[in-house]
Formats: C-alpha cells, structure tokens, sequence
C-alpha cells in the first residue's frame, strides 16, 4: 500500500488540466476544426476532399489545438492511479496498468489528429489520398477502446476492493464504470460498417461511447468535489489501513 | 415453507414457458388480416407477451418486487419505457 | 441463536451481510428500508439498469430499421433458424429457474442444492452457447455475416454482445462453483452468490425479448 500525504495540490492540478483538456480539445475538435460529430463514412471522396480544401486553416488550428489539449488528459489519469495504489496490497499491478492504459487513450486519441493534419497539408495532394488519410485517422480514433475499457475495469476493481470506511470512490460509481467499459468494447465494429448505428458517427460506436464516460466523470467530479468541501482527510494526510 | 418458495419459483417458469409457446403459436391464432391495423395486431401480442415474460423475470426471479421501492420502481420504469417504446415504434413506423 | 436458520426460505438480511458491508459508508451503499431489501449490492442494480438501457437502445434500433427495410427484414427472419432460437429460450428461462433455486439454496444453507443448481445453471448457459454456435455455423456455410446487409448485421451484432454476456455469466457462475464449497464459504460470499444470479437473470429476460423481436416478430 502507497499512501501518499496530502493530494490535495495534485487534486487542484489534476482537475485544472482535465478542464485544459475539455477546453482545448472540446473547442479544437467541435467548433474549430468541425470533426466532432463525426462526418459520415459514407461521404465521397469529392466531399471529403472539397472540406479538407475549403476549411484548411481552421482544421489544422482546430486540430493542432486539440493535440495540445489531450496530453493534459494524463495528470487526472495518473491521479486516479495514486488514489488506487493505496487500496493495492504489494505492488500496485492495476494501479500502473491503468497509468499505461492512460497512456494509450491519449496515444490514440492524439495520433489520429497528426494524421489529418498529413491529410491537411497540402492542399494540391491528390484526392483519393486524402481520403484514404481521413479514413486512417477515423478508424484510429474510433476503433481502438480496449485502454479506455481496463482503465475503467482497473479503476472498478480497486474501488470494490476499497475495504475502507469510507472506500476512495462509492461502489455503484465502480459498477457504472463496468458499464462505461462494456459500452465503448463495441467500437471494434467500426471497420466493418460504413453506416448505422455501429459506424464511426452512429449511436453506439460514437454517442453512447462518447457520453457515458463523460456522464461517469462528471458524477465523479460531483462526488470528489462534495468529498473535498466535506474536508474529508483521507484527501490530505492519506489513510490508515 | 422450503416448498412455497420452491413451488413459487416453479410456477413462474411453468408461466414463462407457457408465454413462450404461446408466442410461438401465436401467428396461427391471430390469422393474418388485410387492413393495416389487423396486420399488427400480431406483433402487438408478441411485444406484450415478450415484456409480460421480463416483468416475471424481474419482479420473481431477481425478487424486485419485494425489494426496496424505488428499486422495484426503477425497474419496472424500464419495462414500461422499453416495452413501451418498443411498442410504440412498432405500430407507428 | 440464529433466528433464520430455522426459516431457510426468508431473505435473510441478517445472513446476506458479508463482512464487507460493516466498512462501507452508510448513505448509497446496501440501505435496507424496514422489511424491504437490496439482493446483491445496490451498485450492482445500477450496473444492470444501466445495461438494460442499452439493449432497450438495441430493440428500438432494431424495429426503426425493420420499418425501414420490412422485405429484407422478412427474408431474413425466415431464414433464422427459428427452431434453435426457441430451444436456446426454453434454456435460458430454465437457466433462470436454477439460478433463483441455487440463491435459494444458498439462503436455506444447503451446500449441495446450491452446487447442483449452479451447475445446472452453467450447463444450460453452455448448451445455449452451443446451440448459438450450430446457428452461427449454419449462416456462415450460407455465406451471410454481420456485413450481409442491415438485417444480419443487427442479428450478429446484437446476438453476439448478448452471447459476450452470456460468457461473462458463466464465467461468474463458474467462479462460484470452483470457490464456494462450504456453508461458510457461502455465508461469506452471499452478495457475490446473488449478485451473480442476477445478471444471470438479466442476460435471461434480454434474451427473450431478443428472441421475439429478432425471430419472431413481423
């Protein structure tokens, strides 16, 4: 068991750069850029060609903002490890596995923008090109879940094995994460589909994957912020066993 | 009282599978009609039956019906959203 | 004395309180109102409820796109093998009855009813995977799969997460048989038993109303 004395500066850290984070990643991907929605898989090579062409600047600001914003994910990530290392007996295996499954949703969230901003950058490339780009920037977004999944799988099974008090997170908040990760496991099917509810834009594979995790966090933030006007101390001086 | 509880359990099965072969034999009962409305009539029975059986399941075998209120209220609010909605899309489509 | 052990049929509060209960925090955990009880945890509840709301997601889905394509929806609902869907039904539910007999044996202290219907459990849950295979297989030498056209992708895709819970289940199930031999054993793990039984009991009722909607309904 890891306990560390008092979180609360890391806490302040941590929530600032998760809303750098929302900030710039939310702003970069859905107003500046346009990327979020996703467009349709069914849009045409013209199509995608033509909206590379016609809005160039604004999707290599919106992008390249967006980039900056998903390196600020991981201060809040590898906070949540801190907090489940202290539950952990010996070494704390689910702890660093979240910590790298972190590093992978950033990874995967990030690298995607780097390819559309290839795709973006000369305005001259061929069409076909282009679009073979925007395809391998979607289906690297869209596809991967299996890191976000065990980080919510490691983060549940640390929390229902808090044996504490008062447990660093409340048992149905770790059963709700089960489900997060039970809803983003469908992605896997976007390759398979250009439209319907299971394609890169449809209601599975993005709307439910995008807003249960984002439901999750904020009735996290809901209870770590309750927990920390409550002055609990388990968030300064770490806990006895 | 072993036996109530025993007993209980077996009558809900015996009901689930009797719902289920009366889903089953349904399209020979309800003959097939051809206004639009009849045309549904059929569908509607299944939609209901199929519910009916997952209200038994919830409320018997997960014991919601004699658990804490609002749980058993949560619960059935899904029956009658899901089964609802099911329903309503169906005659409505 | 043990009040309830001469009353192996009640739900025993007393006895479905494993020791993991006395830590938590009292206000959203396991809140008992008089008489009223949470089997499982009610996390658990939650984790189900919000499971359940998907698949509702699934069988709106389903109906909006057979009202967008009834005659492809019609052909391929005949070709279902309509027969095995209704076998892996009378499974299932049977499934359900020997979970609900397994907790109750477990409340009633009775090791070997609890083990038997347990394994009764997992040997319908494995016959329902079986069946499930011989109609997959059955597709597949007809060269249709999930990106046929809308209808077999609905039928794979949405059969498919149901037979992934229905592994997760029996992976549960099986872990209650492997570690819970003894009466204190199952004492202990009371939550566990009944939490488990529940999402049985979940992948059950989604189950049935897959099957009317996917096999039957036109």
């Amino acid at each position: 068991m890891i306990i560390m004395q008092d979180k609360r500066p890391l806490i302040l850290v941590a929530i600032v750069s998760m809303a750098m984070t929302i900030l710039l990643y939310g702003v970069g991907m859905f107003l500046i850029a346009g990327y979020l929605p996703p467009p349709s898989p069914m849009l045409t090579e013209p199509e995608i060609a033509a909206m590379y062409r016609d809005n160039h600047t604004s999707i290599i600001a919106g992008l390249t903002m967006a980039f900056l914003g998903t390196g600020f994910m991981l201060p809040l990530w590898v906070m949540a490890s801190v907090f489940m290392a202290e539950v952990e007996e010996g070494f704390p295996y689910f702890s660093i596995m979240q910590a790298l499954c972190a590093l992978a949703t950033t990874l995967f969230t990030a690298l995607p923008n780097l390819i559309w901003l290839a795709a973006a950058f000369r305005i001259d490339r061929s069409d076909e090109l282009i679009y073979m780009l925007h395809d391998l920037g979607w289906i690297m977004w869209a596809t991967p879940s299996w890191g976000f999944a065990f980080q919510f799988i490691c983060f549940a099974i640390c929390g229902l094995s808090d044996k504490r008090e008062t447990p660093f997170v409340p048992r149905w908040l770790c059963y709700l994460g089960l489900w997060v990760a039970a809803g983003v496991l469908v992605t896997p099917l976007v390759p398979f589909f250009t439209d319907g509810p299971f394609a890169w834009n449809g209601l599975f594979s993005f709307w439910v994957a995008f807003i249960s995790p984002n439901l999750w966090s904020t009735l996290l933030a809901v209870y770590v912020i309750k927990r920390i006007k409550g002055g609990q101390s388990q968030l300064t001086e770490g806990v006895n066993a | 009282m072993t036996n109530l509880n025993h007993n209980k359990l077996l009558w809900v099965l015996v009901t689930l599978l009797s719902l289920t072969a009366l889903s089953w034999v349904a399209p020979q009962l309800v003959p097939p009609t051809s206004n639009a409305m009849g045309s549904k009539a059929l569908g509607t029975l299944l939609i209901l039956l199929a519910f009916s059986k997952v209200r038994l399941i919830i409320v018997h075998f997960m014991e919601a019906g004699s658990a804490y209120p609002p749980l058993r209220l949560a619960f059935e609010a899904w029956v009658a959203i899901a089964g609802g909605g099911t329903l309503l899309l169906y005659l409505y489509l | 004395m043990n009040l309830t052990s001469q009353n192996p049929c009640a739900t025993t509060d007393i006895e479905a309180t494993p020791a993991s209960l006395e830590t938590r925090s009292s206000s959203l955990e396991q809140t008992p109102v008089s008489g009223a009880r949470i089997p499982g945890e009610l996390g658990l509840w939650i984790f189900l409820l919000a499971d359940m709301s998907i698949f509702a997601l699934y069988f709106w889905v389903f109906i909006w796109n057979q009202s967008l394509h009834p005659e492809q929806f019609l052909q391929g609902q005949a070709s279902l093998n309509h027969s095995l869907g209704l076998l892996n039904t009378v499974i299932l539910l049977s499934s359900s009855y020997f979970a609900a007999m397994a907790v109750h044996g477990a409340r009633g202290k009775n090791v070997a009813g609890f083990r038997r219907n347990i394994q009764l459990t997992i040997a319908c849950g494995a016959g329902f995977l079986v069946v499930k295979a011989i109609e997959y297989g059955e597709k597949f030498d007809a060269g249709l799969h999930l990106a046929s056209n809308e209808f077999y992708s609905y039928y794979f895709v949405f059969t498919g997460i149901h037979m992934v819970h229905v592994i997760i289940g029996l992976s549960l199930l099986s872990y209650l048989l492997f570690s819970l031999t003894t009466a204190e054993k199952i004492r202990q793990q009371m939550a566990n038993i009944e939490g488990t039984v529940l999402y049985w009991h979940m992948v059950d009722l989604l189950w049935v109303v897959l099957f009317s909607l996917i096999y039957l309904l036109q």
